[in-house]
């Protein structure tokens, strides 16, 4: 049992701010080192495994979590850098191969955020608490999350395909209208729509997505 | 012909205008291919709806 790996990336609880951003907020290497333990180096399957998962998952995770801590964006950051220290602490029974470790961070990350509302009541009225209290947290998270896979799955679409799906079903328009807005016949969006609508199905199901 | 089965995704979508709703629904009382897919494509509105449109992520 590796005892080191939680210690080091626990340390940035205690509460300073300054330690939980990387200078350029993107590179979670800086966050992951382990504070003064030599002997407890990393090996290169763990940065392989946060690279990934930060690469993969941080955009979509952010967008679901900013919709639960109510558009605080600090807040956000700090759900998503817990949600990946511990998704790291489970690597061993996590798999990057996985269609989609999706549905398993938002999870987590939706319990952190309960977690730190609880902490929140528990305290002393402060302000800003009156906000997390209105967010909807149980039933939206179904739809929330459906959301956020899809969009994700939308992005690895190529750009015509989701180019002409933003124009279409994404934007409430015809094939008509969007026709005009792309300036190409309506035959050919509606054979784009139905190709595009194929790779998505196939891109869901790779993600253990079935529709 | 391929140009009237390909218009069931946008017919699924419910993408189609009155006219080529009602051509393709003419189609698709002949084509059992169509149907079938139809069928496969039925989750999809739904799956789509209240998404909005979607940027490219920068690599």
């Amino acid at each position: 049992m590796d005892a080191c790996g939680p210690q080091g990336v626990t340390q940035y609880d205690s509460g300073d701010q300054g330690a939980k951003q990387p200078a350029d907020g993107g590179t979670p290497m800086a966050v992951f080192a382990p504070v003064g333990s030599e002997a407890c180096s990393r090996t290169a399957d763990d940065d392989v495994f946060v690279t990934e998962l930060y690469r993969h998952y941080r955009a979509p995770l952010i967008t679901y979590v900013l919709r639960l801590t109510a558009g605080d964006r600090q807040q956000a950051e700090d759900v998503v850098q817990e949600t990946m220290v511990r998704a790291w602490r489970q690597a061993s029974q996590l798999d990057l191969g996985e269609p989609s470790l999706m549905p398993w961070l938002a999870t987590v990350a939706r319990r952190i955020v309960i977690d730190q509302r609880r902490r929140k009541r528990a305290r002393p009225a402060e302000a800003g608490d009156g906000m997390l209290e209105n967010v909807p947290i149980s039933d939206s998270t179904d739809d929330l999350l459906r959301k956020v896979v899809v969009a994700e799955a939308l992005q690895v679409l190529s750009s015509a395909h989701r180019q002409v799906l933003n124009e279409t079903i994404l934007s409430d328009q015809t094939v008509n209208e969007a026709a005009r807005v792309l300036g190409i016949p309506a035959g050919t969006v509606k054979s784009r729509v139905y190709y595009a609508l194929r790779a998505l199905r196939l891109v869901l199901a790779e993600r253990g997505v079935s529709v | 012909m391929s140009g009237e089965h390909t218009d069931v995704g946008a017919y699924a979508l419910g993408l189609l205008e009155e006219q080529d709703k009602r051509a393709f629904e003419r189609h698709l009382a002949g084509c059992p291919s169509c149907r079938a897919e139809l069928a496969e494509l039925s989750g999809m509105k739904e799956l789509l709806s209240g998404i909005g449109p979607v940027e490219a992520v920068d690599e």
